[in-house]
């Protein structure tokens, strides 16, 4: 089973089928949508930008515009699907404006805030390292749990488009995670 | 860690994904509802704001407006902040069911709707084409349900998603001198190729609904086309009236007057002396290099080519194949959709800017033969954020808004 982080999400299933957090109700208030789906979304941005104060910024203003028109947004089919693209839209053009990656890069080699450990640390590394495409497509594909179809949707790009970022950024992945792997067992030899 | 396999990608993401959530501080919901009250309480500021220019200034364009005075200054600072949708929606209430703002109060003060109230409103509305039969069935007026008219800009929405009626803008304006200020909203309709206009005057109809109280024009989009409206400097609605509806870059420069409407007076143009910040000639065109090393750059440079400043943009385009990849953006292909993907700031008469995107063709030996012939290309264009300020956004000129760049197999070999 692909391992799926939003919080509703069902033990067993088909990945997609369990992606968004929750059934949108008529009823269903902003507080309760907020709180079932903030973290999810920060983290998936974190994993993305590489910077966790950055990504809880861009996913509250993500959220501050669902609620300036939750009356539209609520009514929606899936609201967390719409948080979720504005909020990846946010990071994206913040990244390309202020050259996170390059200055995310660099962080990592003087690293100041608490890091997660081991193999997150190499995996952090890795989707650091690797093109904005692929790496939203990985992130969008293990971390949020959404289909090829769900994540070519929210791209507007064509399924066939993500299954070539999916492969192209597994492999590059693959390769920058034997190369720290490598290195791991140079500096334990 | 070893090189992984799909298995152990997914129990790695999985692991990942559980600290990267428990590593999160994300903000209280509270102050989300703080961040957007403080928004709603900055837009109240900037039209009382703009109230208190208009009652105790003549402001420069309010001199232009009445008077001809060829200064073309711009409206003070509070005024030119621009208003984005996601601002003017946020002026409506936010819970279902809840009595628009302002209504509650009662008494003797007229109530006037926002933007986002008048957003899923029922309204009773002049035809669209009025004496055309039934090509105003697919703009049903009795009553309206007015649809979100202004795309969502940073998702990249290039068109409405909803419909058929739009409500496209509201400004709050006194329509007589000494008068009360009155709503008057900007609603359109598609019931052909092209959209038809009209301007409404809209105030609470006393049962916590809405109800048009004057109409203002009907446009007619093949002689008397209403295009777009603004606040009066002093008194009054500015009307945006083009020689016909613009169908696209086609048909040439579509030529404008600006009226302005006053309660049971004739409509005075005023043309020559209203202030047109926004209207301008945005002009985009791309060149492509090549790098050296499999990738391209296409540069697209947007320029301000008219005599005004310009709002803010949005740059729209989509590439033609998968063999075209596109780095920066996340680009459509063009058989699929058409979408926004970047935004650019506001332009200076004169001034441009660039944006480089990395373009990645495959190798030729995947092209097809169409592809051999023609290259692998990208295009889109260029726009002024419709709708989003209290000015008026014209681009007059839509001939040269466009832009293409292109990959052929003579650039490869």
């Amino acid at each position: 089973m692909t391992p799926t982080r939003d919080s509703s999400a069902p033990p067993g299933g088909e990945p997609g089928a369990v992606a968004e957090l929750l059934p949108m109700r008529p009823s269903l208030e902003f507080d309760d949508f907020y709180a079932a789906n903030v973290r999810v979304i920060t983290g998936q941005i974190y994993a993305y930008t590489g910077d966790r104060a950055e990504a809880e910024d861009l996913v509250a203003e993500a959220f501050c515009r669902a609620l300036a028109r939750w009356r539209k947004v609520r009514e929606y089919e899936n609201p967390t699907a719409w948080v979720r693209r504005v909020a990846w839209n946010l990071a994206t053009s913040h990244l390309r404006r202020r050259g996170v990656v390059q200055r995310f890069l660099n962080r990592q080699r003087e690293t100041h805030e608490q890091a997660p450990d081991g193999d997150r640390v190499d995996l952090m590394r890795a989707l650091a390292g690797i093109g904005p495409h692929h790496r939203k497509a990985v992130i969008l594909r293990y971390m949020a749990g959404l289909t090829v179809a769900e994540i070519a949707e929210q791209e507007g790009v064509a399924e066939a488009t993500v299954r070539s970022w999916l492969t192209r950024g597994k492999a590059a992945l693959a390769g920058r995670l034997a190369v720290e792997d490598e290195r791991g067992s140079d500096e334990h030899a | 860690m070893s090189t992984p396999d799909e298995t152990q990608f997914e129990e790695a993401f999985a692991e990942f994904a559980h600290a990267a959530e428990l590593m999160v501080d994300p903000v209280d919901s509270a102050v989300i509802h703080g961040r957007v009250r403080r928004r709603r309480t900055t837009k109240g500021a900037m039209a009382a704001a703009l109230a208190a220019l208009i009652v105790a200034v003549p402001a420069a364009w309010w001199l232009q407006e009445s008077k001809g005075d060829e200064v073309d200054l711009p409206p003070a600072d509070e005024t030119t902040a621009e208003t984005t949708e996601e601002e003017t929606a946020s002026t409506g209430s936010d819970q279902p069911g809840e009595v628009p703002e302002g209504q509650e109060s009662g008494g003797d003060e007229p109530v006037l709707p926002t933007f986002a109230d008048l957003v899923g409103a029922e309204l009773e509305l002049p035809q669209f084409l009025p004496g055309s039969g039934e090509f105003n069935d697919a703009c049903p007026v009795g009553p309206a349900v007015l649809a979100d008219g202004t795309p969502d800009w940073e998702s990249g929405e290039w068109s409405m998603p909803d419909g058929p009626v739009w409500v496209l803008k509201v400004v709050h304006t006194a329509l007589e001198e000494g008068g009360p200020v009155q709503a008057v909203a900007l609603l359109g309709c598609r019931p052909g190729e092209g959209l038809v206009r009209q301007a409404v005057v809209v105030a609470g109809d006393g049962d916590g609904g809405w109800e048009v109280t004057d109409e203002i024009l009907v446009g007619d989009p093949d002689g008397f086309a209403l295009y777009d409206i603004a606040p009066a400097a002093t008194t009054g609605v500015l009307l945006m009236v083009l020689d016909h509806e613009p169908t696209g870059g086609g048909d040439g420069p579509v030529g404008y007057e600006i009226h302005r409407y006053r309660t049971g007076q004739d409509l005075e143009v005023v043309t020559d002396s209203a202030y047109l910040w926004g209207v301008t000639d945005i002009a985009a065109s791309m060149e492509t290099a090549d790098n050296g090393d499999g990738t391209w750059t296409a540069t697209l440079t947007v320029t301000n080519a008219g005599d005004h400043e310009s709002h803010r943009l949005q740059v729209a385009a989509c590439r033609d194949s998968e063999l075209l990849d596109v780095e920066e953006v996340t680009m459509p292909l063009c058989s699929e959709d058409y979408a926004g993907v970047d935004l650019l700031d506001p332009l200076e008469p004169g001034e441009s800017v660039t944006v480089e995107w990395t373009l990645t063709p495959a190798p030729v030996e995947e092209w097809s033969e169409d592809q051999n012939a023609a290259g692998l290309y990208l295009n889109g264009s260029v726009r002024q954020m419709v709708y989003s300020v209290d000015g008026f956004v014209y681009d007059y000129d839509p001939t040269n808004s466009g832009f293409a760049g292109s990959v052929t197999a003579e650039d490869m070999a």
